[in-house]
């Protein structure tokens, strides 16, 4: 079984929201230490947790919307500094925070003992493919970092 | 200070997908309208002009993370039409499987994560405790199952189409691989299980909630309902089929008001534009827009599971049919009831299994010939299904070359934003006195939204990944006297 996986959250065809696909690309063309597993996805909160099963650690890739992350501004944080709240939903959906909290009471043994997330923070999205040029300068930094924690040195 | 001055609930973070509610009181404080505002504008539309149009299906899914499928299959329906390919009978059938598991999946978490916890935990807590958690704590059996039934149904649309969300499966003419015989085994012993869970869901919400005095005035009181047209696909009987049929509308009476081939949706629906919004209303044009009401004078229309079984006159399958009945005797045909909406999604899980057993059993699921590749191109294709919150429409032209020329994208909650607009207004209207603003109002009011499980700009997953809510209360000059915020 992988001990971490590295998931690149996003969508390819929303602008700076393609961070986390294009961020996975170039590490999937490394090699990388054993137990590692690399993927991305455009899921809705529930789904994205359920792929976090059984992974001890979780390195998440994505576009940051957050209040003290400037636009184009890297930032490495934990999951659970993302919300004020985590069990917030709303008329439609869920945060990723409350969905893990919700799989943390139904299956505590197989929930990751820690979710990190690398971004970059973003401006409002739009439809349209590839990166801003302020977010693409920042992909190398994102892969450097992510590499790090896994033990697997910078790209150089 | 003046208690009426702007009171902030929850910090207010930039995020993606804002959902804005103002609602305007008169100088004696009471409502005089409320608006439901979406403040992000994204465009796809545009994104699809000048693309293969066979890449269509596999891009305009990527309209939204929840509901990926139900864009999955309008476009390639819309796909067929537009290179004249009909899809071979197993192909069909593969794609309404995966289908009924699409909108099973999207049901169950809506139902059990989203409103359950609305009618069994009292609506007035605050939401750190009305919250699915305070439900597991209340119902852990049942909400467990909920939550692996709803993972099972993401796992059968896996097997169908070798991906959960954002499906490479439908193109135009089929589907990309035939269902083996081990798949067609495990995923009949899934729906067993949904089916089984399915029906307990519906007896726990009959008991708890239909059976409970304490909530028979939501349903059958004034504070949820609007008498409106109604709109859904049926089949050639009449009955409901969320991947094919005509689509049928109904007046607030009950009478039918139209039945057309969605080909022909122009010819029946018009959108009308305002200025404080990027959501359009879209409205029957044959009724006419007589603004932001009800009746029958007044085009405003909704779509959802509430509608589907009004525009039905029975469902296809025996127990759901049952439960139908059931739903029928109590609320009316049509029903008016906006939080029926929760009671038709689970008669509609039920439905879906059913279906899926049938289709499972059908010889035609198994045959390997999933793709038919001739036709006559004809350019234009428009491709109706019901999304898991309402009719969804995709309609396409694309030139000789097969470049996309123009597209246009009705998805269920813009179809449903008049009707949005005038719950917000009328549950806020009887909550809201001489200005004085209640605590669990804003639960009050999105309960009202909850039953349309509206759906802004879910494509987006920026972290932290939700769609925050912010209700404002204003005076007529636009003094901003209070603002809550969820998110």
């Amino acid at each position: 079984m992988s001990s971490t996986l590295i998931l690149g959250w996003g969508n390819p065809v929303l602008g700076d929201d393609a961070l986390g696909f294009k961020v996975v690309e170039k590490l999937k063309k490394m090699r990388l230490p054993e137990g590692i597993k690399v993927e991305c996805c455009s899921s809705a909160p529930f789904s994205v947790a359920r792929r976090m099963l059984n992974f001890r650690r979780v390195i998440m890739i994505d576009s940051l919307q957050l209040p003290h992350v400037g636009e184009g501004e890297v930032a490495r944080l934990r999951l659970n500094e993302l919300c004020d709240s985590p069990i917030l939903v709303n008329p439609h959906g869920a945060s990723l925070p409350a969905a893990l909290e919700v799989y943390r009471a139904l299956y505590p043994d197989q929930v990751p003992e820690e979710v990190l997330v690398i971004g970059v923070g973003v401006g409002p999205p739009s439809a349209g493919e590839g990166l801003s040029e302020g977010v693409e300068a920042r992909v190398d930094e994102v892969v450097d970092l992510a590499l790090t924690e896994i033990g697997g040195g910078g790209s150089g | 200070m003046d208690e009426r001055r702007v009171i902030t609930i929850e910090p207010a973070t930039r995020l993606e997908g804002e959902g804005k509610i103002n609602i305007v009181l008169d100088e004696e404080g009471e409502v005089k309208d409320a608006y439901f505002q979406v403040m992000d504008y994204r465009a796809f539309e545009s994104l699809l002009v000048g693309r293969q149009a066979e890449e269509v299906p596999r891009i305009a899914n990527r309209v939204c993370g929840v509901c990926s499928w139900a864009h999955h299959m309008a476009a390639v329906k819309a796909l067929d039409q537009l290179f004249g390919r009909e899809p071979p009978q197993s192909a069909r059938k593969l794609r309404e499987l995966s289908y009924c598991a699409h909108v099973i999946h999207s049901h169950l978490i809506h139902f059990f994560l989203f409103a359950s916890p609305d009618f069994f935990l009292s609506p007035d807590e605050e939401p750190s405790v009305r919250n699915f958690l305070g439900l597991l704590k209340k119902q852990p059996d049942l909400t467990k199952r909920a939550l692996k039934w709803h993972s099972e149904a993401e796992e059968i649309q896996e097997m169908i189409a070798g991906k959960a969300v954002h499906p490479p499966f439908a193109i135009p003419g089929g589907v990309s691989k035939p269902l083996d015989q081990e798949e067609r085994q495990e995923i009949g012993e899934k729906a067993k299980g949904i089916l089984g869970f399915s029906e307990d869901a519906l007896s726990f919400f009959l008991d708890g909630v239909v059976k409970n005095e304490k909530y028979a005035d939501l349903f059958l009181g004034d504070l949820y309902r609007l008498e409106t047209y109604y709109m859904g696909l049926v089949d050639e009987s009449n009955r409901i089929n969320l991947y094919d049929g005509d689509l049928r509308v109904l007046d607030p009476k009950g009478r039918e008001e139209a039945k057309f081939d969605p080909s022909d949706y122009l010819d029946h629906i018009a959108e009308r534009v305002e200025a404080w919004t990027y959501t359009k209303f879209p409205y029957l044009r044959g009724v006419g827009w007589a603004g932001l009401r009800d009746g029958s004078e007044s085009g405003v229309f909704r779509v959802n599971s509430l509608p589907r079984l009004n525009v039905s006159e029975g469902m296809p399958t025996p127990r759901a049919h049952e439960a139908y009945e059931e739903f029928v005797d109590a609320l009316g045909q049509p029903a008016h009831a906006t939080l029926g909406a929760h009671w038709a999604r689970l008669i509609e899980v039920i439905y879906l299994t059913e279906r899926m057993l049938e289709l499972l059993e059908d010889p035609d699921i198994a045959n390997e010939d999933v793709m038919n590749y001739k036709g006559e191109y004809r350019g234009e294709g428009v491709g109706v299904v019901e999304a898991p919150r309402g009719t969804l429409i995709h309609h396409y032209e694309a030139d000789e070359d097969g470049l996309i020329t123009d597209c246009n994208l009705i998805v269920p909650t813009t179809m449903n934003n008049a009707a949005i607009c005038m719950e917000i207004k009328n549950s806020a209207g009887r909550l809201i006195r001489a200005g004085h603003v209640p605590q669990g109002v804003l639960n009050r009011v999105e309960m009202a939204l909850r039953a349309y499980d509206p759906c802004l700009s879910c494509s987006s997953h920026s972290l932290p990944g939700e769609m925050p809510l912010e209700v404002t209360i204003t005076a007529e000059d636009g003094d901003v006297l209070r603002r809550l915020r969820r998110g």
